[in-house]
């Protein structure tokens, strides 16, 4: 298991190079310089001793290197190209904030999503089967910015549950965010867990456990369900790639101070170290979560968490 | 069945009638059989497939489902009727009183629980007191009992790390685990190579003498008959055609169904000629049952009034009976007449 879960962290490493590689180049080779741009700096000697003092003549490959060397080794972004301050702290705080939504997103997700999938397959057909199928339908097919707008007029603004304008330093500023971008999601992990449950308790060591007696909560919660995560696992991997996604937009409409809203703050500004550092970091958090997506697969498919460990030759007598 | 046995009746079953709705109408699996088990006794229920054996089998431990349907009958355990029981009560009732095992134990096993964690679940939804170290106790004994070598070892694997043969004894030991009084073996070692049936039979023989409790055999092989059973019931399209002692029904056989079946078991002394025996045309059509004797369109003797009417149960020693009109002495005699004429 510890071999499979290292082989998996030590994937991350190319994709994480690969995709700085290619935001910088495209950032790189997009013509226009900011520098040109300040009017105290309009040419001449000053410019040149700035241009040496930035390095903008080395080339990319030397570029490239130094950067990757920077972020993976000292952890440092760089600076904001208008102010020369340092990208690391304003990012650490951000990346804060969206990891938080972001877990809290998913948390909602999985805490309601598969109990309520569960549940409707236990009920397949009935009335509580289809109105939980018909909730969950319509909720996936609207857009998470239509939910917020409906959200924040109702509990924000109609019943005042909820500060309109909310701190976010506290966490139950969180909630509605959260609560938005899960939404999508929630519906399809519990149409997954449901039909995955559903398609287990047709399998026959099912009959073999209620024939030995064991309880039908037990034999639903625990055996169906443990059977049925397989799937429902590797869908929510590709989900949180898409919850990350929502966050650009959630964060922008509850105006969390986010990755999400400085990416989107720093494209049409031009700040070409910032776009990078965003980037950077969603790729790191994308392949975080597809790692442990990986290692949970492993870790409820027993057949493929024992493929890495000693124990390989069957058992025969 | 008015057997002089002083043996008390376990299980019952009487005009059970089981079907199933299908896309095409309903297919009836089950037609009102009716036979009982007594304690310690090992009852063989022998057909080929799809002759409701396995339905049979499912019903008595009250685990069918839609689109199944119970169409009347009943199946009593120790004086208790299963189709009444309340959930809870069938929740103890099965596991504990009576047991099961299946064809394919691959499939009959949960893949993501290990052995241990499986049959201490068994254990412990019988015997609520029963702590987790005790649990993990009998179960290695129980791997013990059904001779699996290494049972310390097996308790920490999954299913799919064990050959065929191991499973379907680890399946016997966790069926087993809380001493049922009736076991049923649905053709357990069918998908068995012939070597480790012959394993598994000597084992489940070895445990039911030892416990003395009843079995339902159910297979479509009457060499396992022959070794295993007391008595017999041979089904054929959701009706028990012939039922009787092992003996009566090999030696005494009285239903032409039985005789082919009878014939198809390889003989080792050669009487086959190089041709193996085979039952001419296919199993049924449940759905659309023919009217008359289920077996005549595949019956060597197939008389006239085999065509339009079902025959009688004949009885035709102690507990051995037939349902069949050439066991009916006047149709007999008009069917052999009919028969030599046309």
């Amino acid at each position: 298991m510890a071999k499979y879960v290292l082989k998996r962290i030590l994937m991350m490493i190319p994709i994480v190079l690969g995709v700085i590689l290619v935001v910088f180049a495209v950032l790189y080779f997009i013509p226009g310089s900011r520098i040109r741009s300040m009017p105290s700096l309009s040419g001449g000697d000053a410019l040149d001793s700035v241009y040496t003092f930035l390095r903008v003549g080395d080339n990319f490959l030397t570029k490239y290197v130094r950067y990757c060397y920077n972020v993976i080794a000292k952890f440092d972004f760089g600076t904001f190209g208008t102010t020369a301050r340092l990208l690391t702290a304003e990012m650490s705080y951000r990346l804060r904030n969206t990891v938080f939504l972001l877990i809290s997103g998913v948390a909602v997700t999985v805490i309601a999503g598969i109990p309520v999938g569960v549940y409707a397959a236990t009920r397949k057909d009935r009335p509580a089967d289809r109105i939980v199928t018909t909730i969950s339908l319509f909720l996936s097919s609207i857009p998470n910015y239509a939910i917020a707008m409906v959200l924040t007029l109702l509990l924000c603004v109609n019943f005042r549950l909820l500060p309109l304008i909310p701190v976010y330093t506290e966490p139950i500023a969180y909630l509605l965010p959260a609560i938005t971008i899960s939404l999508g999601g929630l519906s399809s992990i519990s149409r997954i867990t449901r039909t995955s449950v559903l398609e287990v308790l047709e399998q026959p060591y099912i009959t073999a456990l209620r024939s030995k007696g064991v309880k039908e909560t037990s034999v639903v919660w625990r055996h169906a369900l443990k059977n049925a995560l397989v799937p429902v696992v590797s869908t929510l991997g590709g989900l949180i790639t898409q919850l990350l996604c929502g966050t650009l937009v959630v964060e922008y409409f509850f105006n969390v101070p986010g990755l999400g809203t400085f990416m989107l703050r720093s494209v049409t500004e031009r700040e070409h170290m910032s776009i990078l550092a965003c980037t950077v970091l969603m790729t790191l958090i994308l392949s975080a979560t597809n790692t442990s997506t990986d290692i949970l697969y492993a870790f409820f498919n027993p057949q493929i968490r024992l493929r890495y460990s000693k124990r390989t030759a069957r058992n025969e007598e | 069945m008015e057997h002089s046995n002083e043996n008390e009746v376990l299980l019952e079953v009487k005009g059970l009638d089981v079907s199933f709705q299908t896309r095409r109408g309903e297919l009836h699996a089950v037609n009102g059989i009716s036979y009982d088990v007594r304690k310690g006794e090992i009852m063989g229920l022998v057909g080929e497939s799809g002759s409701g054996k396995s339905v049979e089998a499912y019903s008595i431990m009250g685990l069918l489902r839609p689109p199944a349907r119970i169409n009347g009958g009943s199946v009593s355990f120790g004086g208790k009727d299963v189709f009444q029981m309340t959930k809870k009560e069938l929740e103890s009732f099965r596991g504990n009183e009576v047991s099961m095992i299946f064809q394919d134990p691959l499939s009959f096993l949960d893949p993501v629980f290990t052995i241990e964690q499986q049959m201490v679940e068994t254990i412990r939804a019988h015997d609520k007191k029963a702590t987790r170290q005790a649990a993990k106790a009998a179960s290695v004994n129980m791997l013990k009992e059904v001779k699996i070598r290494n049972p310390e070892r097996v308790m920490k694997q999954y299913p799919f790390e064990l050959s065929g043969g191991m499973r379907q004894r680890v399946m016997i030991a966790i069926a087993l685990l809380c001493k049922p009084k009736l076991l049923i073996a649905d053709e357990p070692t069918t998908a068995l190579d012939v070597t480790i049936q012959a394993q598994v039979i000597q084992i489940l023989k070895g445990l039911q003498e030892q416990t003395g409790m009843a079995m339902v055999y159910i297979t479509h092989n009457f060499g396992i008959v022959a070794e295993l059973c007391d008595r017999v019931s041979v089904m054929y399209g959701g009706y028990i055609l012939e039922q009787g002692d092992t003996y009566d029904i090999f030696y005494d056989t009285a239903h032409p169904y039985t005789k082919m079946l009878l014939k198809t078991v390889l003989n080792i002394d050669g009487n086959t000629k190089g041709q193996l025996a085979q039952i001419e045309g296919t199993p049924i059509d449940q759905v659309a049952m023919p009217e008359g004797c289920v077996f005549h369109p595949r019956c060597e003797s197939c008389m006239d009034v085999c065509k339009t009417s079902f025959p009688p149960e004949t009885f035709l020693g102690p507990g051995h009976s037939a349902k069949c009109w050439l066991q009916v002495p006047d149709e007999a005699e008009k069917g052999k007449w009919t028969w030599e004429e046309g």
